[in-house]
């Protein structure tokens, strides 16, 4: 591996664990407010939700800028894995998520209940957060899948 | 595509990794490129060309 890409990695590891850090931190923070002044953690509680949005765009900038600096330090074949992975592991993937799209169309869905794997909620944007959650899970295991497939066959 | 970089390289009596180093690759994309399981982007193939000091066309062939 490129020596650049090397301290990338490490800078990655670095501000994750500060990202974790200020995150560990700022639920600490809410977390005693809430325990010794509720009054005032209810008045701020729009700007934990401003603060975590904030938090996950910042996150995602990184997570491209990242992206688009690995992308331009790898070479074209390990470039090419990824686009191969990318189409025939992400795209493919999302092929597998129609079968479920198309059950819930049908009345006979109407009554099943899905299960309360976040965070043991079953409001709905708990609900849209467990499909976005499988949708990612789901491209992100067609993604390796594809990439792994790809360097096996040129190994 | 065919090509005779496993030969040239050895030739030279280059490791892959030499060769990766040279053409600024990995070296599991100059093992995919010798296996012919890579076809290399026109760049690349200029720069094979440069490195072995030969034309293209007497490296890569249909």
């Amino acid at each position: 591996m490129q020596p650049k890409l090397k301290r990338l990695l490490a800078w990655v590891f670095l501000g994750g664990l500060a990202a974790g850090l200020v995150a560990g931190m700022a639920g600490f923070g809410v977390g005693y407010l809430s325990a010794s002044r509720p009054e005032v953690a209810e008045r701020i509680a729009v700007f934990e939700v401003i603060g975590f949005g904030l938090f996950g765009l910042i996150g995602a900038v990184v997570g491209l800028w990242v992206s688009i600096y690995w992308m331009r330090a790898i070479d074209e074949a390990a470039r090419e894995a990824h686009k191969a992975a990318w189409f025939w592991g992400g795209a493919g993937a999302l092929l597998f998520g129609l079968p479920l799209l198309l059950i819930a169309t049908l009345p006979q869905t109407a009554t099943w209940s899905l299960p309360d794997w976040f965070y043991g909620r079953s409001d709905p944007i708990a609900h849209a957060a467990l499909g976005a959650g499988g949708l990612l899970v789901l491209m992100l295991a067609g993604y390796t899948v594809a990439w792994g497939w790809w360097w096996f066959r040129r190994r | 595509m065919n090509n005779r970089l496993k030969v040239l390289r050895a030739e030279r009596d280059w490791s892959q990794a030499h060769l990766a180093e040279l053409l600024g690759v990995s070296r599991q994309t100059v093992n995919a490129l010798e296996t012919g399981r890579y076809d290399p982007s026109l760049p690349l193939a200029f720069k094979i060309a440069r490195v072995f000091e030969q034309p293209i066309e007497s490296i890569f062939s249909e």
